[in-house]
C-alpha cells in the first residue's frame, strides 16, 4: 500500500515538473518571440518615468554610477597620464615661451596682489565705519576626481569620485582653479553628477565686475553660455569679468565665472574661465549661506520693540511696514 | 565531471564575450576624455559593438543585452534612462530583417550597412531626446559623433572579429 502511495506521490511531481518545464519553456518562447518589442516597451516606459523624475529611476542612476566609480577611476589614471605627459613634453617643447609667459603673468600677479592688499586695507577701514561684521568666507571644499564624462551631444554633465558620503549635496558649487565649472545635480553614495554651466538646463545667477548689472548666465550646449534678464540699459563692456552673485542662495557670491567677449545679435556671450582640456579634478564647495530670520520671529521682535517703546503692539502687519 | 564543469564554464564565459565587449565600450564612451570644449563627440562606440554582434552573432547580443548595455550607457553619463537602449532596440529592428543577407557580404558594404544604421541610431536618439527636453538640438556634434563613430567602425570591427574566433559555435563568415 506504501509503496503504491509513494508511486503516485513521485509520478506527480514527475508531472508537476513537466507541467513546470512546458510553462517555462512556453514562456520562454512567448519572451524570445516578441522580446524586441516588449524591451522597446519597457525602454519607453523608462524614459517617461524618467521624465516625470522618479525617485525609482534616479536611485537606478545612482546606483549604476556608484557601482562603476571604482572601474571608472582605474579607466581615468592612463587617460589623465597620457594628457600629463603629454602637456609637460608640450611645456618642454617650449620651456622658452613659456618662461617668458610666467614673467609675464607673475609681473601681472604681483601687480593685482599689490591692488587686493591696498583694496582689503580699506574694505575693513569702511567696514569698521559701518560697523559691518566681516563676511563668513569659510567654505569647505571637497576634492574630487572627474571619472566619466556625459558621452554624448545631448547633455554636459560630468561624474565626479565624490558623493553624499564625502558630504557633497545636491546644488553645491563646483570649481577648478580658475572658475566656476557648474553644480551638482544628483548625489549617489560614492559619486555625483555635476551640471556644467554650459548645459542648456544650466542657469547661473551672475554679476558684472564692471557694470554691477546683474543677470542669469544661461547655458545652450555651446562653449559660451549667454548672459540674459539683463536691466533695461546694462552698462557692461567687452571684457567684463563675470562673477556669481549668489542670489539663489546656493552659490557663494563672487566666484569667477568667465569674461564677457562679444555683444550682438547672438547676444552677450561669456566665455567661462574654466580650462576644460584640462579638467581631471575639481573642488565641490559646501557654502552655507547665512540664513534670515523667519518673518514672524522678525515681527515678534519688533513687537517686543515697539510694546517695549510704548508703540502699537496690536497690528503686527502695520509695525513690520513702517 | 570536473573537466567537463570547467570546459562549460570556459564556453559560458566566452559566450558571454559579446556582452563583455558591449560592457568595455559603454566604459570606454563614458570615460573622461581631454576635449577643448565642454561638448564631448567622440566615436560612439557602443554602436558599433551592438551592430557587429547583432549581425554576426545576434543569439549572443540578444534584445535583452542590448537594452541592459543600453541601460547601463544612459545611466553612466547621465543621459535619461533608456533613451539610448530605446534607439539601439530600434535600430536593431531593423537591422535583424536584413541580417541573414548582410553578414554575407564583402566588408565595404558592411561598412556602408554600418554607416546607415548609425544614423539611425543617432537619428532616434535626436528625436528622443528633442522630444524628451523639448529642446531643439544642434545636429552638427550629432553629425560630427556619426562620422567619428563610422570612421572609427573599421578598426573596432576588426578587433572584434578576433573576439569573435574564441567564441564556439557562431557563424564566421
Amino acid at each position: 500500500m506504501s509503496v503504491f502511495l509513494a508511486r503516485d506521490t513521485a509520478l506527480r511531481i514527475v508531472h508537476a515538473r513537466g507541467r513546470a518545464l512546458r510553462l517555462f519553456g512556453l514562456l520562454r518562447a512567448f519572451f524570445e518571440r516578441f522580446a524586441l518589442t516588449l524591451l522597446i516597451v519597457v525602454s519607453a516606459g523608462l524614459l517617461v518615468l524618467s521624465k516625470a523624475d522618479l525617485k525609482l529611476v534616479r536611485t537606478v542612476e545612482e546606483m549604476v554610477a556608484d557601482g562603476m566609480a571604482p572601474v571608472m577611476g582605474l579607466v581615468r589614471e592612463p587617460v589623465v597620464a597620457a594628457q600629463r605627459l603629454a602637456t609637460r613634453l608640450g611645456r618642454f617643447l617650449a620651456v622658452y615661451e613659456e618662461n617668458a609667459r610666467l614673467r609675464e603673468e607673475n609681473r601681472r600677479l604681483l601687480e593685482w596682489r599689490a591692488k587686493a592688499v591696498r583694496l582689503a586695507v580699506q574694505n575693513r577701514g569702511l567696514r569698521e565705519m559701518l560697523a559691518m561684521p566681516e563676511p563668513e568666507t569659510a567654505v569647505r571644499r571637497t576634492v574630487a576626481r572627474i571619472i566619466a564624462d556625459s558621452g554624448g551631444p545631448f547633455v554636459q554633465t560630468r561624474l565626479i569620485d565624490a558623493g553624499g558620503r564625502r558630504g557633497v549635496r545636491e546644488g553645491m558649487a563646483v570649481i577648478d582653479e580658475r572658475g566656476l565649472v557648474g553644480r551638482v545635480v544628483h548625489v549617489g553614495e560614492a559619486s555625483a553628477r555635476v551640471l556644467l554651466l554650459t548645459d542648456f538646463n544650466s542657469r547661473i545667477p551672475v554679476v558684472v565686475a564692471g557694470s554691477r548689472d546683474r543677470a542669469l548666465l544661461v547655458g545652450d550646449n555651446t562653449p559660451r553660455p549667454k548672459l540674459r534678464f539683463l536691466p533695461l540699459s546694462p552698462g557692461l563692456r567687452i571684457g567684463d569679468r563675470v562673477l556669481t552673485s549668489g542670489a539663489d542662495g546656493l552659490l557663494p557670491p563672487g566666484l569667477p565665472v568667465g569674461e564677457i567677449t562679444a555683444v550682438g545679435e547672438q547676444g552677450i556671450v561669456v566665455t567661462p574661465f574654466v580650462d576644460w582640456r584640462r579638467l581631471d579634478e575639481v573642488a565641490v564647495l559646501d557654502y552655507r549661506p547665512v540664513v534670515p530670520p523667519p518673518a514672524e520671529g522678525l515681527v515678534a521682535g519688533r513687537r517686543e520693540v515697539e510694546h517695549a517703546a510704548g508703540g502699537d503692539a496690536g497690528h503686527p502687519v502695520a509695525a513690520v511696514e513702517r | 565531471m570536473i573537466e567537463a564543469r570547467s570546459r562549460s564554464l570556459g564556453t559560458l564565459l566566452r559566450r558571454s564575450l559579446p556582452a563583455v565587449t558591449g560592457l568595455l565600450a559603454v566604459i570606454a564612451d563614458a570615460a573622461p576624455l581631454p576635449d577643448p570644449a565642454p561638448e564631448t563627440v567622440a566615436p560612439f562606440l557602443l554602436v558599433i559593438v551592438v551592430f557587429y554582434w547583432t549581425l554576426h552573432a545576434p543569439e549572443l547580443m540578444t534584445p535583452l543585452v542590448t537594452f541592459l548595455l543600453g541601460l547601463s550607457f544612459d545611466a553612466l553619463v547621465g543621459g535619461p534612462l533608456g533613451l539610448t537602449a530605446l534607439a539601439l532596440l530600434l535600430a536593431r529592428g531593423l537591422l535583424v530583417r536584413g541580417q541573414r543577407g548582410l553578414v554575407a557580404q564583402p566588408g565595404p558594404v558592411l561598412w556602408a550597412s554600418f554607416a546607415v544604421a548609425a544614423a539611425a541610431v543617432e537619428a532616434f536618439r535626436w528625436l528622443l531626446a528633442t522630444l524628451y527636453w523639448l529642446h531643439p538640438f544642434r545636429f552638427e556634434p550629432l553629425a560630427t559623433e556619426l562620422a567619428l563613430t563610422v570612421l572609427a567602425y573599421p578598426l573596432l570591427a576588426r578587433a572584434l572579429a578576433r573576439v569573435r574566433t574564441m567564441i564556439p559555435r557562431t557563424r564566421h563568415v
